[in-house]
């Protein structure tokens, strides 16, 4: 063991620069490694951890107080319940809303509760994070603290249509109403502001009922059912709710979306580092192979050997993984900034040993197994090679580019014979430009259908869009439909409306309805099948069809207000509004289960109208009568500026670290390459051929297997982009993924990456300069 | 009849650095080459026979002094300047032999000759004459220098040495690392080339070596103690040989 030591430490000596090359990709694997383990097994974890210290509940329910005794058979329902652990139920006033945000709109539907109340409450009470002397006003969930919203601030928020101003007192969070995605928002007013509020009658009376599950894992089935029950009793109340596995992934789409880009980049970079080290490791014993027959002349036995550049680089590994581990602690903090914006939760950020231990494992395995096999030909070596100067027999069984027939100028034929005897280095340029040329087509689609252009992201997550939603009161449908159909803005109404119906013998499914889906601008909602035409129709979320093993053409059996109605599933939903639990109606095949109270109507305006006046002029015409508008394309801003913010981020960190990985591995493949061919730069010096011939012989060798490796890696990417990212969206409801494919972009960047490549290639030679060719005729 | 000069060195000195104690291995150096001549250089190990080679040829840069080819002072060009002179007017041959492994035998001849010659086809016509005036074949020329023997491998660099008609052909000794019958072939060839006109600048050791030269130079201690001129003799002549003999005795050989 004490020679295979002191071999190692001879070799780490010799070779400080592919060492520190080796060390810093095993670095960015350790780091990448332990950010998506940190990511996926505490952070999310977090939330658990918050749900329990605010003594959270697993099903939230809100129903409208219209009917009387709404208290009274929630309480009888829940104290009969042996799966109810606890519960509390209190008044509050729930309205849909919105207010300005991230520079568009937040439309949510609001929660709203005094502060003595919300503060107090046994089951799911709220936690000031930042409060204030002010007396009288508002406190915001802590994830709308930015730049507008501060301590002693305004903010005007519209409940209903009416605008209400107050100054915010602080900020709170909440584990299961904090935040937009949670479906419920909640917001905490000063008793003062809530009985002005109360008085107003702008928001109705409601009752919070949270309740705690003995076992979380019924929370979804318990949501449909507790709300199937209330409907049945209380057709007529507005109801609406929410549950544990709803809102613990909701609140994390961003962590999972980065968690899943982190897994995947460092497995990428591994990769890129084990097939570096398996090509140096060959190198290694080709270029010294004399002195490896030496040591074997003296008694070192083939074991030795392997075991001293086991060894070698597995100290290499280890040191470069706990340097990776712990810079990703340092680099952990922007991470949780960029994911708190749309989780809301703060995180405190901990030592966590077992992700450590885990890519420590990884990276110690994968590559003791890379050593192992790459070095397993050291048993091949004779000692007699030391006899021979180490010269083993060359087999040459092919003259590449023959200088004699080739048609290519002289520096570009020696580029090409060398890149053509050279394998080893080829495979690695291989590999290495077709994982980066994924992660360019990944960042060229981030690009084009996240941060330049969110329409395709928002057709695919959204699901519809339109200019404007108002939400009428369905007495004045007709008028409101003959007054939009009269105004020269208006290009399209159609009714575009959502609530929850249940399915029988499965969960809780957010129903959206319109009298004519051919009307609806987003025709790709419908993937499979068609949209429903006739009353007995219905179209189910993908993801939901899968798990419940429903095909086009079932029949499936849906209840809302006491009613249960069949329907033939006439195609199949991509939307994760509602994480791949929603379905699509006809108006007349909802009304089979009972009447609409209330309708939203989207609508299309031509280009030049100003969509807050129009909703403002239509809110003014029919006062009274208007529940709510939205300004639909704000709202969407609002929201996905968090996901264009999280993109830009993830897309320049991965670009940055293809550019990295680049260089290091380019950096190897050089410095291995002047080794090697030091006798024949020297050779080729003596014989006239200049500096600037030699880089340029150089750099080039390389261009073949990174320009061909670089577009076969995008074509095929730009192929497989959509059903990876498919996979990749898969568990918020996406099962096809139709997003452009970013050929300019990959293009660019493809482009942009070998012209560096080259570029750092011609720099990274330019050593040749210092190879004197006297030095190979003296020997020194 | 006035003998045209082809390299001239004026005060030509290099000196090494060996940890921190300089060693003076060529003192200012003045010497002039002809064109034609088969000059040797002689002179015991570390005289400083090599390092002045490597001087003459742009292969390495003297510490002091001026080497001139012609109008060009080929002392005041960058590295890359030096290349530029050694491939269009300098051809090696070296005691190593020096072939590309990776390359095939044309390969190695033809790498050198395209860096000079523009018309391809009439450098693969020169190749191949100079390939059967070394006598290696066609199927040798297809090989590998590891598949080849020391013999094939030395004339092979001859030929790369000679395809761009280098104004001087330097060689190091270059049967150092052959056996003798194949070491007298290659001595031929060098003699048939100069007689066909190739001036050549040969350092070498051993006395039957020297013999082909028709101008001998002696170094000892890093100046030109003498010189001795052959000239008049023919090849084979035993008065060549005593002559050489007597000169090498007066310097001490």
């Amino acid at each position: 063991m004490r020679k295979s030591i002191l071999i190692a430490r001879s070799n780490i000596r010799k070779a400080k620069g592919q060492t520190a090359a080796i060390i810093v990709l095993i670095l960015l694997a350790s780091l990448l490694f332990n950010l998506w383990l940190m990511l996926s097994m505490d952070y999310h974890a977090n939330f658990d951890r918050y749900h329990d210290k605010l003594n959270a509940e697993h099903v939230t329910l809100v129903v409208e107080q219209r009917d009387g005794g709404t208290k009274e058979f929630l309480t009888r329902t829940l104290d009969g319940d042996r799966r109810v652990s606890q519960y509390r139920l209190d008044d509050c006033m729930y309205m849909v809303g919105s207010f300005a945000y991230n520079g568009g709109m937040m439309n949510g539907e609001f929660v709203f509760t005094d502060k003595v109340t919300a503060l107090t409450r046994t089951v799911g009470k709220a936690e000031i994070v930042e409060g204030s002397k002010i007396a009288s006003g508002v406190y915001l969930p802590m994830l709308y603290k930015t730049g507008d919203y501060t301590v002693g601030r305004s903010i005007e928020i519209s409940v209903g249509s009416t605008p209400v101003k107050y100054t915010i007192c602080g900020f709170f969070n909440s584990a299961m109403m904090g935040s937009h995605n949670c479906s419920l928002t909640q917001i905490i007013l000063t008793q003062d502001k809530y009985a002005e509020l109360e008085a107003s009658g702008l928001a109705p009376k409601t009752t919070l009922c949270s309740v705690r599950l003995k076992d979380v894992s019924q929370n979804m089935s318990y949501e449909t059912l507790l709300k199937a029950s209330v409907s049945e009793r209380f057709p007529n109340n507005r109801m609406t709710s929410n549950c544990y596995d709803t809102v613990s992934q909701s609140r994390y789409i961003s962590q999972m979306i980065c968690s899943s880009i982190m897994a995947a980049m460092a497995f990428f970079v591994l990769l890129i580092a084990l097939v570096v080290l398996v090509s140096n490791i060959i190198n290694y014993i080709q270029t010294n192979m004399k002195n490896l027959g030496a040591l074997k002349a003296v008694g070192y036995t083939s074991a030795q050997l392997i075991a001293s550049l086991l060894l070698q680089f597995l100290t290499i590994t280890a040191i470069a993984a706990a340097a990776g581990a712990g810079l990703s602690y340092g680099v952990f903090p922007a991470v949780n900034a960029m994911m708190i914006s749309q989780t809301g939760i703060p995180y405190a950020m901990r030592f966590l040993p077992l992700p450590v231990l885990i890519s420590m494992i990884i990276l110690g395995g994968t590559v003791a197994l890379a050593v192992w096999l790459a070095a397993r030909r050291i048993k091949k070596i004779e000692p007699i090679l030391a006899l021979r100067s180490g010269v083993q027999t060359h087999n040459f069984k092919r003259n590449h580019v023959p200088l004699e027939k080739t048609k290519l100028p002289l520096n570009f034929a020696l580029a090409l014979k060398t890149t053509l005897s050279g394998v080893k280095h080829n495979i690695t340029v291989c590999i290495t430009m077709l994982v980066l040329s994924l992660v360019v087509v990944f960042s060229g689609l981030m690009t084009e259908n996240v941060i330049k252009d969110m329409t395709p992201f928002l057709n695919l997550i959204v699901g519809e869009t339109a200019d404007s939603a108002i939400n009428v009161q369905t007495e004045i449908e007709n008028d409101f439909i003959e007054k939009l159909n009269a105004d020269s803005r208006v290009e399209k109404v159609y009714l575009y409306n959502s609530l929850n119906v249940s399915h029988v013998g499965g969960v809780e499914l957010m129903a959206t309805m319109s009298d004519d889906f051919s009307r609806v601008n987003n025709r790709a909602v419908v993937f499979k099948g068609r949209f429903p035409k006739y009353d007995n129709e219905i179209a189910i979320a993908a993801k939901y069809a899968k798990e419940k093993h429903f095909k086009i053409g079932n029949e499936i059996e849906i209840s809302a207000n006491g009613k249960t109605e069949k329907y033939i599933i006439s195609g199949l939903t991509q939307i994760t509004n509602n994480l791949g639990k929603d379905c699509l109606l006809t108006r007349q095949g909802y009304e089979r289960l009972g009447t609409l109270q209330n309708a939203t109507y989207y609508i299309n305006l031509s280009d030049d109208a100003d969509v807050d006046a129009f909703n403002n002029e239509i809110k003014e015409f029919f006062a009274g009568s208007i529940n709510a508008t939205i300004n639909v394309l704000a709202t969407v801003e609002g929201a996905g500026s968090v996901y264009i913010d999280l993109m830009t981020i993830i897309v320049i960190a991965i670009l940055a670290l293809s550019v990295i990985i680049i260089c290091f591995v380019l950096y190897l493949l050089v410095r291995t390459m002047l080794n090697n061919k030091l006798r024949d730069y020297g050779i080729m010096k003596s014989l006239g051929f200049t500096t600037k011939q030699l880089i340029l012989q150089t750099a080039l060798s390389f261009m073949p297997a990174m320009i061909v490796s670089t577009v076969v890696g995008l074509l095929v990417g730009c192929l497989v982009i959509n059903p990876l990212m498919s996979l990749f969206l898969s568990s918020i409801g996406i099962v096809k993924c139709t997003f452009k494919a970013p050929v300019v972009f990959s293009v660019l960047a493809g482009v942009g990456l070998i012209l560096f490549a080259f570029g750092f290639a011609c720099l990274l030679s330019y050593k040749i300069k210092k190879i004197a060719p006297r030095a190979l005729l003296t020997n020194e | 009849m006035q003998r045209q000069i082809l390299l001239k060195t004026e005060n030509l000195s290099k000196t090494f650095s060996n940890g921190g104690r300089q060693q003076h291995v060529l003192k200012n150096v003045d010497l002039e080459l002809y064109q034609g001549d088969f000059t040797v250089i002689m002179g015991a190990s570390g005289a400083g026979k090599s390092t002045l080679l490597y001087a003459l040829s742009g292969m390495d840069t003297p510490s002091l002094g001026k080497i001139a080819f012609g109008d060009k002072i080929i002392t005041d060009l960058s590295q890359d300047g030096l290349a530029v002179f050694r491939r269009d007017h300098c051809g090696f041959v070296f005691q190593q032999i020096y072939l590309i492994d990776g390359m095939s035998v044309m390969d190695n001849v033809l790498s050198a000759g395209m860096l000079v010659n523009k018309d391809k086809k009439a450098l693969i016509e020169k190749a191949k004459a100079l390939f059967t005036a070394v006598d290696i074949s066609e199927d040798t020329q297809k090989k590998f220098p590891t598949q080849i023997s020391g013999g094939e491998a030395q004339r092979v660099g001859m030929v790369r040495a000679l395809i761009n008609e280098p104004d001087i052909l330097f060689a190091d000794e270059p049967t150092g690392a052959l056996n003798s019958k194949t070491g007298l072939d290659v001595l031929d060839t060098l003699t048939k080339f100069n007689e066909q006109g190739q001036s050549v600048v040969m350092v070498t050791h051993d006395i039957r070596s020297a013999r082909r030269g028709n101008r001998i130079l002696y170094l000892k201690d890093g100046v030109i103690l003498g010189e001795c001129d052959l000239g008049k003799y023919a090849h084979g002549d035993t008065a060549r040989h005593e002559k050489l003999t007597a000169f090498l005795s007066d310097m001490g050989w």
